[in-house]
């Protein structure tokens, strides 16, 4: 279930191994982007999730702000 | 307008201005306006790109 | 989270292309100077001069920053106090501006330092227009390649 968390938290859980997933478009992507984490398109997050992340761990996803 | 009564604008978009919103010094040969100062500084950059893959 | 723009504004560690190039966290002195609201002014102007520094940003305990300390509030008259002295609410700057466009700005409009903050008002450090202005001629060589008739 998604919850929105604050930075500190995103800190916490990736210290715990969290994966960082980042739904900007690459060239934004290929900018600037939280260390560690990996591009995946908004539109197919869902198709590429599924073979991409580990459902284990914990995910947090982002984007530019919370608007 | 200045504390001393004089009108300066902002050397970009010529909004009125009470001071130079960067060095916040009077007698700036180039005042600069709030929001005009964040655009340019990529402080408060909007969103630079669409959504969407 | 709030997103990569708030990441980025808290001054925290980033990856990417724009990670590699200089920016105003990067060059911002770390060791200026601080003092508390609660200070006296006597002291904290024999405490940077020690330093060998000529800014004090004015913090509280969280490192929040509640003003400036240039050369001319310091040596003003003693008896004002830092919160009389100092220069309240001075314009800051977040720490993923460019130092190209800091440098340019600094130099523009004359400005000693400019104190970098993250978006909830923490002191990042204090951003010298010297060590603005010589980080983006470092970066413009590296990128464009130093001109002629230097050595």
């Amino acid at each position: 279930m998604p919850q929105p968390i604050d930075r500190d938290e995103v800190r916490r859980l990736v210290d715990g191994g969290a994966q960082l997933v980042e739904v900007l478009p690459a060239n934004e992507y290929e900018e600037d982007r939280l260390p560690g984490a990996i591009n995946m398109s908004l539109r197919r997050l869902e198709e590429e999730a599924r073979t991409a992340l580990d459902r284990s761990r914990p995910i947090v996803v982002y984007c530019w702000d919370s608007a | 307008m200045t504390k001393q009564g004089v009108a300066i604008a902002c050397a970009k978009c010529e909004a009125s201005i009470d001071q130079c919103e960067f060095c916040e010094e009077p007698g700036c040969g180039v005042p600069i306006c709030y929001g005009c100062m964040v655009e340019a500084l990529g402080q408060a950059v909007a969103h630079p790109h669409p959504h969407g893959g | 989270m709030d997103g990569k723009l708030d990441w980025l504004a808290a001054g925290l560690p980033s990856e990417g292309t724009n990670a590699e190039r200089p920016r105003a966290g990067n060059v911002a002195r770390k060791d200026v100077p601080t003092c508390r609201l609660d200070e006296r002014l006597g002291d904290v102007r024999d405490r940077v001069r020690e330093a060998r520094w000529d800014a004090c940003v004015v913090v509280n305990e969280e490192r929040v920053v509640f003003g400036l300390l240039r050369s001319p509030e310091l040596e003003t008259n003693l008896d004002l106090g830092i919160e009389g002295a100092m220069r309240p609410g001075p314009s800051t700057f977040r720490p993923f501006v460019s130092i190209e466009e800091m440098a340019a700005f600094m130099i523009e409009h004359d400005l000693d330092s400019s104190p970098i903050t993250t978006s909830d008002g923490r002191l990042v450090g204090l951003l010298r227009r010297q060590d603005a202005a010589k980080a983006a001629l470092e970066l413009h060589e590296k990128e464009h390649g130093s001109h002629g008739g230097r050595t």
